[in-house]
This record gives structure tokens, C-alpha cells and sequence, in this order.
């Protein structure tokens, strides 16, 4: 029974951590655009020389705001199966499609080759890089910011027609309620641990006992999900919520510093595609 | 006091949340918390006082991070996991909303859920059901196949409960157990509460913010307050304890109060008075005292 009840102690994405660093005081709409730039970079970077300096970039960033490295690090955790398993798959079946470079080893359609292994080891730190960066940008700035940041940053497209208000508000809602979640999956699984549940005892090739023996996690969280949904339409119908028409209680001002950390970010990123 | 005295022991407990953490919080410091056998005991504080975290320990879902927890002469530690599911089977927790627990489609099949995971017998976990069933107020044959959805919130609570009692455990933990029902259901769980632990001479440790059912159904309280204990004793001894109620504002029952505020006015009563007969025949005494 080697079980741990903490979901929410794993998940550093969504997370707000209060603070008074240089990047949480960041301008929302500045450091989002920084941010996008950023991970934008890292996308595009091919070579090890920038990913490496993407990865600084990032440990700096994490340093600047005053995040614990190793909290910051621990949201990486429940990523690393995924990021092992896509490796693993890129590296045998990827061989041929980048088959510049030295062919190291070759079985039927398993080609390992030098652009196979630079792609696994690049896009692993890209995956990386991304999701720190992620962590920052959340852990640093509060849903609302965010929203309102992203708002502001999109608005041109509402002359297309684009429903910015409505997407930035289900991406807000989507992201304050991972912590919640996390809990709310964290007392079902206590609840059933409590009647004889025990999770994680049947091996993984029983593919169908193992599935159905989440079925009691799964089931509630989903109830609980869908009744939520329901109180909050409910809550926002009541408060009068129209998705048009909005002021918001606080203005954005951008003083030289935001522009200017800006400039550092597009400096920087410029850099990274460029090494 | 020898070990086995106990089947709940809990001596010395701290717990911090989310350690290693910006997060990190201490919800237990050096709490102690006893119940004998057969005894019916409840935890009071208010929200934050550890209460919640306090009872997730009794049935190793929390294990001590330092202090002792011994539950049915079992040792609860990192180190003798292996005495987990044993414990789980024989220390049942009820927690706040447990309605939402429920995750089968019928009645039956997820109060059998329980025994069926630990293995028992098909024909036993029918038994067990039933049984199950019939205590808490859902009748076997013309509720099992009713579909969990279309009960109400009285009857969801009634489900969970008969699915914890079908593990026929003998330490009975509930977190909060009338919180959000209307009075009819509110009673109706209480009695059944009651004839746990009268009747069948189960365990029964409960949280609450009610005095009217710490003085209903306990022998014994713990208070606690901040992650401590602050004080326990008997019903009576904290009823009596005017001073400890105010400081913690606790809420007493009514029959509590009226026999406060006539201290208070100077009227001569026995303070360690509870309960509603009890504090009728001192009113009565009273009345004919003024009388004669």
C-alpha cells in the first residue's frame, strides 16, 4: 500500500505564490508577453548550445523570483513518465525521419541516428524549459492578472470577431480550478482509502481491473466537477456576469522597468534562436 | 496505563502540512487523544484547530510525522505499513459531505464496494449489506436497486454510512456527521449514532461543532484549539468549566445556558448540570425553593 495523499503538494502549475520580486511586481501584460516569447524561442531552438542557455534562462528566472528551486523543480515530477515514454518513442521511430547525421544503429524501421538522439535530448529540454517557465509565470501572477493580461494582449482580434473575453475567461477558470481539483481528488481518494480502496495494487497489465479501479476516484471527481461548473454559472449569473461591456477595477500602467525587462526578453530570445 | 487499555491511543502528535514547502503549515502540535473501547468520544474545535487532521491519523491516512499512534494494539508508523489495511478494515472514517463518495449507480453496489475489496465472500457481503442497510434505515429489498442519483442528500449520507458499517468495523470515526442535513435526517442519524455505540458497543469517535449532540451522545471530549489540546474531561466536567466555554466559545446547549445565566444572576445551581431532564429537575428545584 504504498500510497501519499498530496495531489496539490505535486502540482506547482496554477499555483499563485505571493511575493514582492522583480517578477511578480512584472507588468502582467509585459511579462506574459515576455513569457510567450520565450517559450516561443525555445520552440524554435535546434541546437544544444540553446537549449542550454534556455535552460539558464529559465534557472535565472526562477532565481529572480525568489521560487525555492526545488519547488519549482517538484512540478516537473509527474511529467517525467510522459517525457521518458515520448523520448523513448522519438528515439526508435523518429531515427529516419532526421536522418541527417551518423546512423548508429539500425533494426527494420528502429533507426537510431545522430538527428534522432539530438531530437530526443533537444525536445526533452524544450519540454523542460517549457514547463518551468509555465511554473514561474503562474506561481508569480494571479489568475486575474493573467487574465486581464491576456485580454489586453489579444484584443485586436475582437475586431475579428474573435471571442477574446470569452476564451481568456474559461482559460482563468480552467487554471484556478487545478489546485481545487488536485484537493478535491485528494479527499475522494482518502474517502475511499477509508471503505478498503487501495490504489496502485493491481499490476499494470491488468489494463481493465486497473482502469475500473479508478473508477471510484474518477466517477465523484467528475460529479463534483460538473456540480461546481453549475454554482459557478449560478454565482456569476447572479452577480449580474455579462461577457460584454466589461471595466475592470484596476488599470494597467506600465512604468520603464516593464518595457524595459521587455526588451531583455526579446534580447534574450532573439539570442536563443539564433545559437 | 497498559497499552491494550486503549483502542485508540494517540500520544505526543505533530503534523505539518505540505512540508518542504513555501506552503508549509503545522495543523498538530504534541496532541494527545484516548478512547477507551466501547466508549463514545468527541472532538470540538473550531475550523483550523486540527480536528480533520487529528482523525485522518487514526486510520493511518496520515501517518505520524512524530508521536505515537497505537489504534486496536496496532502501531501506526511508516514502518509497519503492512498493518494498514488491517486497520482500515477495523477503523472506518466517515468524512464531511460523504455523499460524495458515491460513485456506483445503484445502492447496493456501492455499499458492497467495501467488503467486496477486501475480499469477503459473495454470499457474506449480501449478509453484510443487508444488514448494513436495515440498521441505518434503508430497507434491503426495496432500496438496493434504486439508483444513488435519485435519492436525496438524507438518504446519500445513510448510503455512506451503510457502506463504512458493512466493513463491520469497531472504531467508527465521523467527521462532522450531521453537517448540511435537515433536522428529521439530523435525528434520525444521531439515534442511529447512539445505538452504534450503546447497542453494538462500537467505538465511536466524532467531530462536531454541536453541543446539543456532544451532550446527546459522548461520554468524554477532547478540545482542541490552534493544533493543541486545551482541555478534556467529561461531558459534565466541561459543561461545568464556564471560563473554558468562553475562552474557546464553544457553543453549549440551551439547557447548558439557561443554567449559566442563572449562576450568573445569582441563583444557587450545581454548574455540572446538562442535559434536558437533568436541567428541568434543577429549575424545578429551584422554582420551589423561590416558592418556599
Amino acid at each position: 500500500m504504498a500510497e501519499a495523499f498530496d495531489s496539490a503538494r505535486h502540482i506547482t502549475i496554477g499555483q499563485y505564490m505571493p511575493g514582492r520580486s522583480l517578477i511578480h511586481q512584472w507588468d502582467s501584460r509585459y511579462k506574459l508577453a515576455a513569457f510567450t516569447l520565450y517559450i516561443g524561442a525555445v520552440a524554435f531552438c535546434q541546437s544544444y548550445a540553446g537549449n542550454i542557455a534556455g535552460l539558464a534562462i529559465c534557472l535565472f528566472t526562477v532565481f529572480l523570483a525568489r521560487i525555492p528551486l526545488g519547488y519549482a523543480l517538484k512540478g516537473l515530477k509527474p511529467a517525467l513518465p510522459f517525457l521518458l515514454i515520448l523520448a523513448l518513442l522519438q528515439l526508435l521511430f523518429n531515427g529516419k525521419v532526421y536522418a541527417n547525421g551518423q546512423v548508429y544503429w539500425q533494426y527494420g524501421f528502429v533507426w537510431l541516428t545522430e538527428g534522432g538522439v539530438r531530437l530526443v535530448i533537444v525536445s526533452t529540454m524544450r519540454f523542460v524549459d517549457m514547463m518551468l517557465f509555465v511554473s514561474v509565470l503562474t506561481l508569480t501572477t494571479t489568475t486575474t492578472q493573467l487574465a486581464r493580461a491576456m485580454h489586453s494582449l489579444l484584443r485586436p482580434l475582437e475586431k475579428m470577431k474573435v471571442p477574446v473575453h470569452a476564451f481568456c475567461m474559461m482559460i482563468t477558470i480552467a487554471l484556478r480550478f487545478v489546485p481545487t481539483f488536485a484537493l478535491e481528488m485528494d479527499k475522494i481518494r482518502k474517502a475511499q482509502a477509508a471503505r478498503g480502496a487501495s490504489f496502485g495494487t493491481i499490476p499494470w497489465w491488468r489494463i481493465i481491473k486497473r482502469t475500473q479501479s479508478v473508477f471510484p476516484l474518477i466517477i465523484p471527481l467528475f460529479q463534483l466537477a460538473l456540480q461546481r461548473a453549475e454554482q459557478l454559472i449560478e454565482a456569476m449569473e447572479s452577480r449580474g456576469y455579462r461577457s460584454h461591456g466589461r471595466t475592470s477595477f484596476r488599470s494597467f500602467e506600465a512604468r520603464t522597468a516593464d518595457v524595459m525587462l521587455l526588451f531583455v526578453a526579446i534580447g534574450a530570445s532573439y539570442l536563443l534562436i539564433w545559437l | 496505563m497498559s497499552l491494550s487499555e486503549f483502542a485508540v491511543q494517540v500520544e505526543q502528535l505533530s503534523h505539518t502540512y505540505m512540508k518542504g514547502t513555501p506552503f508549509q503549515q503545522e495543523a498538530l502540535h504534541d496532541v494527545y487523544f484516548h478512547a477507551k473501547p466501547g466508549e463514545c468520544v468527541a472532538i470540538i474545535g473550531h475550523t483550523g484547530s486540527g480536528k480533520s487532521t487529528l482523525i485522518q491519523h487514526l486510520n493511518g491516512l496520515l501517518l505520524p510525522q512524530t508521536g505515537q499512534v497505537n489504534v486496536l494494539g496496532l502501531e501506526l508508523s511508516e514502518s509497519n505499513r503492512c498493518a494498514l489495511p488491517e486497520i482500515r478494515r477495523q477503523v472506518v472514517v466517515l468524512f464531511q459531505q460523504p455523499e460524495d463518495q458515491l460513485f456506483e449507480k445503484y445502492v447496493a453496489d456501492d455499499i458492497a464496494y467495501g467488503p467486496l475489496q477486501y475480499g469477503l465472500p459473495k454470499k457474506e457481503v449480501i449478509q453484510r449489506v443487508k444488514h448494513a442497510m436495515d440498521f441505518v434505515g434503508l430497507p434491503f429489498e426495496t432500496m438496493r436497486n434504486r439508483p444513488i442519483y435519485a435519492l436525496s442528500g438524507g438518504q446519500k449520507r445513510k448510503v455512506a454510512l451503510a457502506g463504512l458499517l458493512a466493513l463491520d468495523p469497531q472504531v467508527i470515526v465521523l467527521d462532522e456527521p450531521t453537517a448540511g442535513l435537515d433536522p428529521t435526517s439530523r435525528q434520525e442519524l444521531l439515534y442511529k449514532i447512539k445505538r452504534l455505540s450503546r447497542d453494538e458497543g462500537r467505538t465511536i469517535i466524532f467531530v462536531t461543532h454541536s453541543m446539543e449532540e456532544v451532550s446527546l451522545l459522548a461520554d468524554r471530549e477532547y478540545v482542541l484549539a490552534g493544533g493543541s489540546n486545551v482541555a478534556d474531561g467529561t461531558t459534565r466536567e466541561i459543561f461545568a468549566n464556564r471560563e473554558l466555554i468562553h475562552r474557546y466559545r464553544i457553543g453549549t446547549p440551551q439547557s447548558v445556558e439557561l443554567v449559566h445565566t442563572l449562576i450568573v444572576n445569582g441563583y444557587d445551581m450545581n454548574s455540572s448540570t446538562f442535559g434536558v431532564e437533568e436541567t428541568v429537575a434543577e429549575v424545578r428545584k429551584l422554582l420551589r425553593q423561590e416558592v418556599g
